[in-house]
């Protein structure tokens, strides 16, 4: 069996529903929840890196979905189809599940905009540091830490959490990418 | 007391996958991987026998899979978004890459740039919140709200501007009622001998221009002209806002409002080197005059709906979520070497491009040689071990001198965890815990550290000097470090 197998079924087999989670808190429809996971997941194990663990793999599968649905999104612009993409909340519940889990969250997360909600994902549910989410999206540090900052705030606002100390007072290296 | 947001989001994740009944896909998804290894492979073949019987000597490092994890198929590229279809190489992205260079487009850069006078700003004065306005005020609430006060800047002071100075940015996020926008961010100077001056108050420019919540994106600084440009997002609006300052005078011009997206800027010694990307589907590229009310595009270049970010003599090229390249005399070149997925560089030099790349166990450098775009094992530098810090990030790295310095701090409360490996030796930095700051210009002979220690700066010499005191800083204020002075075109 090749090497990636094991490590892909795994992966597939257990955390394909959080995965699912993950990328629906993105995309807030099922659907769509549902390509980006298995787009992902064939990304991932398609390129030759070899995973040592699920967990390994399961980091790099979410900044994937990330970027994906960043991806995604500046199709849909160049689609004219911001619409969907940019509605308030109420307006693209029809491609909600029928019964969220939380309501709240899932539409503090769709009111951000995209970029916001991808940097806001990655850092906080995928573990990623600015430097790996800089790099995953494809942004400067500094515009991760704006948008992690603003994001932070309004969820802070929209579901009343607090914020980590480090989470609003992170510094980034400038790294070559003022 | 409240929820942490990261356990709110965690929950929330938590709960919203125990709602899903959905079965696990797992055949179906590695069914998708073996056709595509498969096309790939036999792509691969292909390609490789095209390049070698053309005689290209660069073949073997071109070719393989995209590994960049954020590669996808825009449709820009002509790439089919077929989850099926096959992937691009390297090869063919760079191909395609090249194709999309053109001329810097004339009638996007007249239409981009409007220049209008803009409110006049005291240079070397920091405001009080008082002077800011009502917001401001709000905002503070019943908190200090300091600013970062220093002596001011002087002429004299401007004079002794060269490329060994920065300027520190100092901001304060006010999120106490709920504006995310407003912040409070004004403009240092310091040298590295350890003098620093306050030289411009973003905060009292915005508020002056009715911008009330305007944020700090960007910057760079003409120092032999005594001029400043910045980059704001005004209000939330889209896109950045560009902003000339005379230092001698305290007069400004706002260079454009054009709802462009993440842009670069630099001082090239000539002019003021614009990219920006999304305007609104192309980059804009232009050459502004020292004074900013003119411009040109001749000679300039640009790349589909690519970002640009300027080093010295050469250039990153990224399209977001397909690849990064680089440019250097002429031509593009492949951003990362061959099989590694996570790579920074931290030195260009007019020959070779230096970059560190990442695996959980170590961090390998590898040369990019400009003239021919072969990346390189590169033997002179140090490889870097234990590079997973304790937040499970990649360790920080910079060029200090013939050697690299490594931070192994997760972030700035934590421990200090410096250490500046040359001439085969690696030797601890006594340094307060922070985050590195490194210059993109060739020779790094200083990094700059900003942290709850202060703001300082580690010289060839490994020793650590503070610059501006942790004491002295507003409480909860952020510092970011960018260097001045000109970077060369690429």
């Amino acid at each position: 069996m090749s090497t990636w197998q094991p490590v892909a079924e795994a992966l597939t087999r257990e955390r394909y529903r959080a995965l699912v989670a993950y990328a629906y808190l993105l995309e807030r429809d099922r659907a769509a929840a549902e390509d980006l996971v298995q787009d992902a997941l064939v990304r991932t194990f398609t390129r030759s890196a070899r995973f040592e663990s699920t967990a390994q793999a399961e980091a790099y599968v979410r900044r994937v979905i990330a970027s994906r649905f960043i991806d995604g999104v500046c199709a849909s612009q160049r689609r004219s189809r911001r619409e969907r993409v940019a509605a308030p909340a109420e307006l693209i519940e029809s491609h909600a599940v029928p019964v969220e889990a939380d309501a709240d969250l899932a539409a503090a997360m769709a009111a951000l905009a995209p970029r916001v909600r991808a940097c806001v994902a990655l850092r906080y549910l995928a573990d990623q540091s600015l430097a790996q989410t800089a790099d995953a999206l494809h942004l400067s540090q500094g515009t991760v830490k704006r948008y992690v900052h603003e994001g932070v705030v309004a969820l802070a606002m929209a579901l009343g959490t607090r914020a980590e100390d480090d989470e609003t007072t992170d510094v980034v290296a400038q790294g070559g990418r003022s | 007391m409240s929820d942490s947001l990261r356990d709110r989001l965690e929950r929330g994740e938590s709960a919203t996958a125990g709602g899903f009944s959905v079965e696990p896909p797992v055949g179906a998804v590695v069914a998708r991987v073996r056709r595509r290894r498969a096309v790939r492979t036999v792509a691969l073949a292909a390609v490789s026998v095209a390049v070698l019987a053309i005689g290209v000597g660069v073949a073997s490092s071109l070719l393989g899979d995209a590994n960049d994890p954020a590669i996808v198929n825009p449709p820009s590229l002509g790439v089919s978004p077929s989850p099926s279809a096959p992937i691009p190489s390297r090869a063919q992205l760079l191909e395609q890459a090249r194709a999309q260079m053109v001329t810097a487009d004339a009638a996007a850069a007249d239409a981009a740039f409007d220049p209008v006078p803009g409110p006049s700003v005291t240079i070397g004065k920091v405001s009080n919140v008082e002077e800011l306005g009502a917001d401001y005020v709000a905002a503070c609430g019943a908190g200090p709200c300091d600013r970062l006060t220093l002596p001011p800047v002087t002429s004299e002071v401007l004079n002794r501007l060269d490329d060994s100075w920065v300027v520190v940015v100092d901001t304060q996020y006010l999120n106490a009622v709920g504006d995310p926008g407003l912040e409070l961010t004004s403009l240092a100077l310091a040298s590295p001998d350890g003098d620093a001056y306050s030289l411009l108050d973003v905060s009292a420019w915005t508020a002056a221009a009715g911008m009330t919540g305007a944020t700090y994106y960007g910057l760079a600084i003409d120092p032999e002209g005594h001029a400043l440009m910045l980059e704001l997002n005004a209000d939330g609006a889209p896109g950045q806002l560009l902003v000339w300052v005379d230092l001698d005078t305290g007069s400004t011009t706002v260079v454009t409002r054009a709802p462009m997206d993440s842009g670069s800027l630099s001082w090239t010694g000539e002019g003021w080197r614009v990219w920006f990307g999304n305007f609104p589907a192309q980059s804009v590229s232009a050459l502004l005059a020292p004074d900013a009310r003119s411009w040109t595009t001749e000679g300039l270049w640009t790349v589909g709906d690519s970002r640009v970010w300027p080093y010295d003599g050469a250039a990153i090229v990224s399209w977001p979520d397909v690849a990064n390249f680089w440019y250097a005399n002429g031509n593009l070149w492949h951003g990362d070497p061959e099989g590694q997925s996570y790579c920074n560089p931290i030195d260009v030099t007019s020959t070779r491009v230096l970059s560190y790349c990442f695996t959980d166990t170590n961090a390998a450098p590898y040369a990019l040689h400009l003239a021919t775009g072969k990346w390189s094992p590169d033997p002179d530098s140090p490889t870097i071990s234990e590079v997973i810090n304790s937040n499970g990030g990649y360790v920080e790295v910079a060029a200090l001198g013939d050697g690299v310095l490594v931070n192994r701090s997760a972030d700035a409360s934590s421990l200090p965890g410096l250490t500046w490996s040359h001439d085969g030796v690696e030797t601890h930095v006594e340094a307060p815990a922070g985050n590195l700051w490194w210059s993109p210009r060739a020779g790094s002979h200083e990094v700059w550290l900003t942290g709850a220690g202060g703001v300082g700066v580690i010289g060839v010499d490994g020793v650590y000097r503070n610059v501006i005191g942790g004491a002295t800083l507003p409480l909860g204020s952020n510092q970011m470090v960018v260097p001045i002075g000109a970077l060369a075109e690429p």
